[in-house]
């Protein structure tokens, strides 16, 4: 499962196949010109849409599960029951 | 040669324009973003509330800064990794981070009542070198009545000149001090009973990451994070304990219940090696502007905890404002190597591992969330409302289920 | 010889961020429907041309409309004319945007994306100096509040040439 995942990504990112997503679009990789990029400007597209959001669950689940990391680094610890 | 004077004309010119303009008022936004969370445990355990104020502002047109700032109130009762026995040789204990009064419920101490309030304050200064280069700076504490923590942090992005790549890079190191509201730390695998106290702990933490985010094509964008954390010094919880006990069947009703003889305080290693490989990806598709976020982290550290995490996010638009994200989490890890439920012995001296720890949160376990979240615009920003559901399930700790709910409101200003 | 390649590396530094000197070179000529009828470059002889490219998502262009617009007002009686060239596919967008931040200068629509390619655009924004004899006198990516008074230097000097 993890590896294939991580497998899919790296192989989209390294080449240029194509997939279709659930609705039947054609997902292939390709040049975006800087004039084309109003979807990837959009605040819903961004890698981290929620900044407040995801400091919150990075905590919760720092606090309840003994992994962390993988997102960034920095931010400080706590003595979480 | 005059092609090479109009250019010194022209460098010369921007220099001191640069310099003859450094003064000049940049439209100077602060902007303030605010959140409140409720998280609550099920029967009773931990209940936070947190709130966050997060301030973004231009110090000038190359220079942001930003000041996180949380304030956490917590209480509720705690598992202390004890057995939850019918018998028990153990009178009284300590409680757990912050305790203020021990629970008294029949022959054993197995949660412990605590409440503590944390203060989190983190800065960042972010410097743009030029047009494709950015640094950051951050600076962090967080300090709670059992716990200091001090963090320094720089991080680097780089993009390539087509803007359709960034590499990231950043350090950050940390340093823990942890100790008991009423003392030191207890020490590790000593009786409960005997009180031997030593002094704080000290942890040093050195966090590495290097990254690369990348867009796809005109409605897709992902990311690829290793990070690599390395800490030396003390890692056992000052409050957790461990049984040593053994299962007796009850002669009348057939039941087995756990009979305790002595509790020991946890001792975990001095020094934990952690990696984590992270993507994610951004996509939007259909007519109304749908977005897919994934996430996959896969993570795997030195006290043989591997553990696999999917995070999933679908936004589906009501409205040109408003919109409606149910998300789905997986977490799945494996226990470390010296988790015990407890030392199961009935010896009056019983022989002890290096290592042990009865903490649920190091137990082989599943953790599922499921939530919704609203948004919508009002006049100049964003407001959110989300709520979530999580249930955690492990497999030999003493208290075998944790279930939570988290509640979150945010308000968010938006720039245009 | 070390010396040489370190020295002309520094002025590559000083001179690559900010702004391109470029040598004598035609403006490619376009010809857009926009605000005020059919804009062509051809039609603006013997007129400094300032041609900014645009869209409402790009968030650095709205805070250089604030500076074309002083710009034209200033200069327009010396004979400078600014042309944005607005490059959103959806032109709802680019009204909305125009509403909240008017522009005071000549707005060509190109929501096909024609002559970005032509003017090999690399960053949004861009904007392009063209000289009274028709020629690209620079190119100056992106946009920050501090180079404004570098970028009005240009203008003046190209303005200042007859």
């Amino acid at each position: 499962m993890k590896s294939l995942l991580t497998l899919c990504i790296i192989s989209i990112s390294l080449s240029g196949c194509s997939f279709y997503n659930a609705t039947g679009e054609a997902f292939t990789v390709e040049n975006v010109e800087p004039w084309q990029r109003d979807i990837l400007a959009r605040d819903d597209m961004q890698l981290d849409p929620d900044v407040m959001r995801t400091f919150a669950d990075e905590h919760i689940y720092f606090s309840k599960e003994a992994s962390t990391g993988g997102r960034g680094v920095g931010g400080g610890g706590c003595g979480c029951n | 040669m005059k092609n090479i004077k109009n250019k010194l004309s022209i460098a010369s010119c921007t220099l001191l324009g640069g310099v003859s303009h450094q003064a000049q008022a940049v439209e100077n936004s602060w902007d303030l973003d605010s959140s409140f969370l409720y998280y609550d445990e099920a029967d009773g355990r931990v209940s936070v509330k947190k709130a966050m104020a997060f301030l973004t502002g231009d110090l000038s047109a190359e220079d942001t800064v930003n000041v996180n700032l949380v304030l956490d109130t917590m209480s509720g009762a705690t598992p202390t990794g004890a057995v939850r026995s019918k018998t028990s040789g153990v009178s009284s204990f300590t409680g757990a981070s912050g305790a203020s009064s021990t629970i008294d419920g029949g022959a054993s101490v197995d949660r412990v009542n605590f409440s503590d309030t944390r203060l989190g304050i983190a800065l960042t200064w972010s410097h743009s070198l030029d047009r494709l280069s950015t640094i950051s700076y951050g600076g962090s504490l967080s300090v709670e009545k059992d716990y200091q923590s001090y963090g320094l942090s720089i991080n680097y992005n780089q993009d390539t000149d087509d803007r359709l790549t960034t590499y990231s890079a950043g350090f950050a190191s940390t340093y823990d001090i942890i100790y008991r509201k009423t003392d030191g730390t207890p020490e590790p695998l000593s009786n409960v009973q005997d009180n031997s106290i030593f002094s704080d702990g000290e942890r040093y933490s050195y966090d590495l990451l290097v990254g690369v985010s990348k867009v796809l094509n005109r409605k897709t964008i992902g990311q690829l994070n290793y990070t690599m954390s390395y800490s030396d010094g003390y890692h056992t919880d000052p409050y957790k304990v461990i049984s040593q006990s053994i299962l007796v069947q009850d002669t009348d009703t057939g039941a087995y219940s756990w009979s305790e003889f002595q509790r020991y305080y946890e001792s975990r290693p001095e020094s934990r090696f952690r990696h984590a490989i992270f993507t994610s990806m951004a996509h939007q598709y259909g007519e109304s502007g749908e977005t897919i976020h994934a996430a996959y982290r896969f993570y795997t550290d030195d006290w043989g905890i591997s553990s696999n995490t999917i995070d999933l996010n679908h936004r589906t638009p009501l409205s040109d404002i408003s919109y409606i994200e149910p998300h789905f989490r997986y977490y799945q890890q494996s226990a470390a190597d010296f988790f015990l439920h407890s030392i199961v012995d009935d010896s009056p001296t019983p022989e002890l591992p290096e290592f042990a720890s009865a903490d649920y949160r190091l137990d082989e376990g599943v953790g599922l969330t499921l939530g919704l979240e609203y948004g919508t615009r009002i006049s100049e920003g964003r407001f959110r409302v989300r709520a979530e559901y999580i249930n955690w399930q492990y497999e030999e700790a003493e208290y075998n289920e944790t279930k939570a709910i988290v509640l979150q409101v945010s308000y968010q200003k938006l720039f245009d | 010889m070390f010396y040489m390649v370190r020295k002309s590396f520094v002025l590559f530094i000083l001179l690559f961020p900010l702004s391109h000197q470029l040598q004598a070179q035609k403006a490619p000529n376009f010809s857009l429907k926009g605000n005020t009828g059919q804009i062509s470059l051809s039609s603006y002889k013997n007129k400094v041309v300032y041609v900014d490219f645009w869209a409402s998502w790009c968030k650095p262009c709205r805070k250089s409309f604030p500076f074309m617009n002083e710009m034209q007002q200033r200069y327009a009686s010396k004979g400078l004319q600014i042309i944005g060239i607005n490059l959103d596919t959806d032109q709802s967008a680019a009204a909305a945007f125009l509403k909240k931040n008017p522009a005071k200068f000549t707005i060509a629509y190109d929501p096909e994306g024609k002559t970005p390619g032509m003017y090999k655009l690399k960053v949004m924004p861009t904007s392009y100096l063209i000289d009274r004899r028709g020629n690209l006198i620079n190119v100056h990516r992106g946009f920050k509040e501090d180079q404004k008074h570098e970028l009005e230097m240009l203008l003046k000097k190209a303005l200042d040439k007859k």
